[in-house]
């Protein structure tokens, strides 16, 4: 309950303790992929690959007790819960929607803000009630990730535990 | 919010008197509730509100007042109720003697984190 992050090595479980991620800050930015280039005709175009659309995340938190960062290393695969959300927009009169990830909450809302039940969701697709409005849907992400680095420190008499993760998308 | 303010008055209510309003001519030492912020982010996410305890009290010294926040702050770090999905981080405490030099007020300034509506 005191955060909605979820770091987890496949098959150990989460690892954050009690009072060791609470006021966390996610940042989720896309990988460096692919380059700009101009044709013949001066038009401007983006060459790269569709499958390279990856994220890289920092994580970092201050708070009473350290993080189960044991066995983490470059290279270790994550499950990470994300607290970062990724947003859409739904035009009016859409009846599914395709999420670039796997969600684990959602909120459907209009434009004015009101919450709107969401009919079904199913292998990143979710199915919309026909009398929706338009407005946006918005999802925490379940990304597997490589840990890249990690920092952890203590200020022993301010009683604080401070941390940070780098991760990458796999 | 209600919700919370009430749940968590009525369990500070272990270690003394604790109010939402504190009544007229109250005795001391008594606890009181005060929310000072509320903020929420996603429409039907997460609610963040910042809140005071505080416990005031005349007894002479600090004997008294120490030993209830060590109650306060005992049920605050354990503080999992059944009703409200809730988290609470203590940002801090401070001890101060009024100017009418009998009364102390020791208050713990806490954030809480209420779940929201998630499909």
């Amino acid at each position: 309950m005191e955060t909605d992050l979820t770091l987890e090595i496949i098959g150990k479980g989460n690892s954050l303790p009690p009072f060791s991620a609470r006021e966390c800050i996610q940042t989720l930015t896309p990988i460096s992929h692919g380059t700009l280039r101009r044709t013949i005709n001066g038009t401007l175009v983006c060459i790269g690959n569709e499958g390279h659309r990856k994220f890289q995340s920092t994580i970092s938190c201050k708070d009473r007790v350290p993080p189960a960062f044991e066995g983490f290393w470059k290279g270790t695969l994550l499950k990470v819960g994300c607290i970062q959300s990724l947003t859409q927009p739904v035009p009016q009169g859409t009846e599914r929607v395709q999420l670039e990830r796997e969600a684990l909450s959602l909120h459907l809302y209009e434009r004015s803000g009101k919450t709107w039940p969401i009919k079904e969701v199913g292998n990143q697709f979710v199915s919309l009630l026909a009398e929706f409005p338009g407005g946006f849907i918005t999802y925490r992400p379940l990304l597997t990730m490589f840990v890249k680095n990690y920092h952890l420190e203590t200020d022993e008499w301010g009683l604080s535990v401070g941390w940070t993760l780098e991760l990458v998308e796999k | 919010m209600r919700e919370l303010l009430a749940d968590l008055a009525t369990t500070l209510g272990q270690v003394g008197p604790a109010f939402l309003q504190v009544p007229p001519n109250t005795a001391y030492p008594y606890i009181s509730l005060e929310p000072n912020q509320r903020l929420q982010g996603l429409p039907g996410g997460p609610l963040v509100l910042t809140l005071s305890i505080k416990i005031w009290s005349r007894y002479a010294g600090t004997q008294e007042v120490l030993k209830l926040a060590k109650g306060v702050e005992d049920i605050l770090q354990a503080y999992a109720p059944q009703t409200v999905k809730v988290c609470l981080k203590i940002l801090e405490s401070t001890l101060m003697l009024l100017t009418d030099g009998q009364t102390r007020v020791y208050t713990f300034r806490l954030k809480a984190r209420l779940r929201g509506r998630t499909q």
